[in-house]
């Protein structure tokens, strides 16, 4: 019983931190990247929806991080990636996979993955420090 | 003397006698090597099972509860208003209840349950458990898409023997092979019987064959009725019997047997034939569908139910008589039975049954890492990137829009492949407008001219030398261009017309063949060959000027890779429709993780992104975006090659590329262009995928203005000619004076005449 509620405010909290920086870069992203010219030309810019699937995203983090937790980084890597399946442009996701293949000793691709998701946030997100910390690395 | 003569003429005889013995021994070892060998290649070689990407269920997902019921129909759930049994659902208005069965995806079990999902419209506004827990993804079971069995190089759903229900095998006896149990191969009390019978007509008119019988003369596809053959038959039977057990050869029996025909396909074993009849897995059929595959037995062609249904009919009914007659069913049950229909499907919706041009990528994928006998030996299960209703959508759209352009035209064919830029899983891929036939895999194996799909790479050149930007005015004055040999090139403009001075943004989107000649040369050939190989084309094209429109030939997988890397922002990812292998005791033998590499700046990439999504604003793309929801912006290219041979298509969303091709095998003229042609099969595809518009933040560095497409000039955002371009903090377009460009004149002309030129 308390192990339940313990997870579920693991979930929480953990959701809640992976949530937010997607949502306070979202005003960067329609803002300052009016971003590749809408569909009018003197029309408004669409903004991507901020990440329709963060309860699914959200699920699949905590789920990877309790995998990489019991030292099951290929698990880990594997719940990421399916969460990039349905949410391909999340740099949040790329970020944790990128920090998983650094676990892993692949610092090479961990980079690659860093600067994928530094294309897809606004350069101020908490998201895009932990991009440049992995490309420092 | 007699004695004498006797021993004589055993003198004589013994050696004839020792030695057709010794023939007749080793004849028979023969048959019995031949006849053990062909079924232990067949039962033991465990096909590597092959699964689709799940079904994947979340709130906010863009998906009706109407086309989710598609999608768990093609999972083989049932609907049903009575309660709820895994492997069923409840369908009401918005909301759909579900039990799902338990499953195995690469590793995990996952077991059964029961889950409400409500809709809001077009999608998914919650999900829970029967007590109310939100579920906040649900997982279902992967469709099987075939079997690999590279040493045969056949796809076939092979099923293992605890998938056949006990009924079909019940009903296989009682119906063909009654002593099967206790006969050693060959049923001798049969035999007498039809041997009166046969003897008396004095022709062959009925058989006894056991099962056994049957499965070695499927093993030869012959029928023919000799005695000779019979013999033969006969004795390898009995070979068999005495190696293996019933189980053994009742279990390879009903993976092998033939019961139908597809095309050119022969549908082998009852798990296919249950798809193919039925649309549905083997333990899924009902009395008076087992009913029915096994009449087929007797006759796959004669009880054809597709062309013979009253025959079919009446063979099942008799087939439920032995049934019920044995005790395999009961009386209630025939009864109940006999007054269903046949249960077939329509032969239209079997459409996307074999998935085999998507299975050619797999086999080619895996066959760069294994052995060919690795994938045969063990029983491996392949999780792949297939996404089973955009696999039917794109086969639908290319078969349906093909037979529209077809009209007045030489017959048409054509391909598709659609990925996920972001991840560069294969979704879909179609071969050929006829799907569900085995034929030429145009997706990977077409090698044609592309035409101008080439030129993003040369704006992409000419983006990194430094010295150019979407915003440069290039001059699109006819050109003529030296060859080595002393020849001269002169390409023209696809409406034999020259533009004057335009910007580069308007050049790509409009695909003016003279300014991108021009723009190609100054950068260097070599330059635009080095790009095409890092955007991921390995079979790169030789250094000759005519290169820059196209005039060499690709695959559409190739086009696939290099616009992958253009839709992915310059990360090139090598296309991939394998996510893991398991063995057979659910072990990861190898998980395919993401290959990314940043090949390209990611800022020149973006930059070039805005011209394609002008093209289907403004430029060759705007038909296929007028089929298209305005808020749904898309990037894209057409190509087309001399002489209208080839007419392509690459454009992609936020979440989806999709290449189309139309053309014919023979070379022929199509008439089309991209933009008539290929395009309408990617704006078809496109408007029916649950896909958010293309958009990329601005990256680090980049500023937003609106310019004059015609003159490259800063404009206000209200003006008619007004694009919006971000371009890198250096280049800044010059102030216009005014908004009225002097050129739109030239603008609308050209504009009038591509109207023209597309309807």
């Amino acid at each position: 019983m308390t192990r339940t509620i313990f997870v579920l405010m693991l979930a929480a909290a953990l959701s809640a931190c992976a949530v937010g920086p997607l949502q306070s870069s979202s005003p960067t992203q329609t803002t300052t990247a009016g971003a590749t010219s809408g569909p009018g030309g003197g029309g408004a810019v669409i903004s991507t929806a901020p990440s329709p699937v963060s309860g699914a995203t959200a699920a699949l983090l905590l789920q990877s991080q309790q995998e990489r937790d019991a030292g099951n980084l290929g698990g880990a890597a594997a719940t990421i990636e399916r969460a990039l399946s349905i949410s391909p442009d999340d740099a949040l996701l790329w970020v944790a996979l990128a920090e998983i293949q650094m676990a892993q000793g692949d610092g090479a691709l961990a980079e690659e993955m860093a600067r994928k998701a530094l294309t897809l946030t606004g350069p101020n997100s908490a998201t895009a420090t932990r991009a440049h910390r992995l490309i420092r690395n | 003397m007699l004695k004498k003569t006797k021993r004589r003429i055993w003198r004589y005889l013994f050696p004839v006698v020792s030695v057709a013995l010794f023939g007749a021994v080793l004849y028979g070892f023969y048959l019995s090597w031949r006849v053990t060998s062909e079924f232990s290649d067949r039962s033991w070689d465990r096909p590597a099972q092959v699964y689709a990407a799940p079904v994947e269920l979340y709130s906010a997902r863009q998906l009706s509860a109407a086309n989710l019921a598609i999608e768990l129909v093609r999972l083989g759930y049932r609907e049903t208003n009575g309660p709820l049994a895994s492997g069923r659902f409840r369908l009401g208005r918005d909301l759909i209840e579900i039990h799902t069965r338990s499953f195995e995806y690469a590793g995990q079990v996952t077991a059964e349950q029961i889950a409400s999902i409500r809709f809001n419209g077009n999608s998914v506004s919650s999900i829970a458990a029967p007590d109310g827990t939100p579920i906040p993804i649900l997982q279902l079971d992967p469709l099987l898409i075939g079997s690999i069995f590279p040493a045969h190089g056949e796809d076939r759903i092979v099923v293992a023997p605890d998938e056949v229900p006990d009924l079909l095998k019940a009903a296989l006896i009682a119906v063909e092979d009654r002593r099967f149990e206790d006969h050693i191969g060959i049923d001798i009390r049969a035999i007498a019987r039809a041997a009166i019978v046969n003897l008396t007509a004095g022709e062959i008119q009925q058989g006894a064959s056991t099962l056994t019988q049957q499965l070695v003369r499927s093993f030869y596809l012959s029928n023919e009725r000799t005695w000779r053959r019979k013999l033969n038959e006969a004795f390898m039977s009995v070979s068999l019997e005495l190696r293996y057990d019933k189980d053994e050869l009742l279990q390879t029996y009903i993976n092998e047997i033939y019961l139908g025909q597809d095309g050119a396909r022969a549908v082998h074993g009852f798990g296919l034939a249950s798809r193919f009849y039925f649309g549905k897995s083997l333990g899924e059929l009902a009395v008076h569908e087992i009913a029915l595959l096994v009449a087929v037995v007797r006759g796959p062609s004669y009880y054809d139910p597709f062309r013979n249904r009253e025959r079919a009919r009446e063979r099942r009914d008799l087939v439920l008589d032995l049934m019920a007659g044995q005790d395999v069913i009961t009386a209630e049950e025939r009864s109940s039975a006999k007054t269903r229909p046949l249960g077939i499907v329509d032969r239209q919706s079997r459409q996307s049954a074999y998935y085999a041009p998507f299975l050619d990528l797999v086999r080619r994928q895996l066959n760069r890492d294994y052995e060919a006998a690795d994938l045969e030996a063990s029983g491996l299960k392949i999780y792949t990137t297939l996404d089973p209703a955009t696999q039917a959508l794109a086969e639908w759209t290319l078969a349906t829009e093909i037979e529209r352009l077809e009209a007045n035209r030489p017959p048409l064919d054509g391909a598709v492949i659609v990925t996920n830029p972001h991840n560069a899983e294969v979704r879909a891929i179609v071969g050929s407008r006829q799907t569900g036939f085995d034929g030429f895999n145009r997706a990977l194996n077409a090698d044609r001219p592309v035409g101008s799909l080439i030129k993003p790479a040369v704006y992409l050149a000419a983006l990194e030398s430094g010295r150019h930007s979407l915003a440069s005015l290039i001059d699109d004055s006819e050109i003529e261009v030296a060859m080595p040999n002393g020849d001269v090139w002169s390409p023209t403009n696809f409406d034999d017309e020259s533009h004057g001075t335009v910007t580069a943004i308007r050049a790509l989107a409009e695909s003016l063949n003279q300014a991108t000649v021009r723009l190609g040369l100054d950068v260097g050939l070599d330059k635009v060959i080095d790009l095409l190989g890092r955007l991921g084309l390995e079979d790169l094209p030789a250094e000759f000027p005519s290169l820059l429109l196209g005039a060499f030939e690709m695959t559409p997988l190739e086009v696939t890779q290099i616009y992958n890397s253009l839709a992915n922002g310059g990360f090139r990812m090598p296309l991939r429709t394998v996510r893991s292998v398991v063995g057979t005791n659910g072990e990861t033998i190898r998980r395919y993780r993401i290959e990314i590499e940043q090949t390209l700046d990611p800022g020149n990439v973006y930059e070039l992104n805005q011209a394609l999504v002008q093209a289907m604003r403004l430029g060759t793309g705007r038909t296929a975006s007028r089929r298209l929801p305005d808020s749904l912006v898309t990037a894209g290219k057409t190509g087309t090659s001399d002489g209208f041979r080839d007419s392509w298509f690459a454009g992609f969303s936020n979440d989806h590329l999709i290449v189309a091709w139309i053309g014919n095998d023979d070379n022929q003229s199509t008439g089309l262009t991209g933009g008539t042609g290929a395009s309408q099969v990617f704006a078809g595809i496109m408007a029916g995928l649950e896909t958010r518009a293309y958009e990329v933040p601005n990256p680090e560095g980049y500023r937003a203005s609106w310019i004059d497409f015609q003159t490259g000039l800063e404009t206000d955002a209200d003006c008619p000619q007004a694009v919006r371009l971000s371009l890198e903090g250096g280049d800044r377009p010059p102030k216009a004076t005014a908004c009225g460009s002097d050129r739109a004149s030239i603008g609308s002309r050209f504009r009038t005449w591509i109207r023209g030129a597309l309807q």
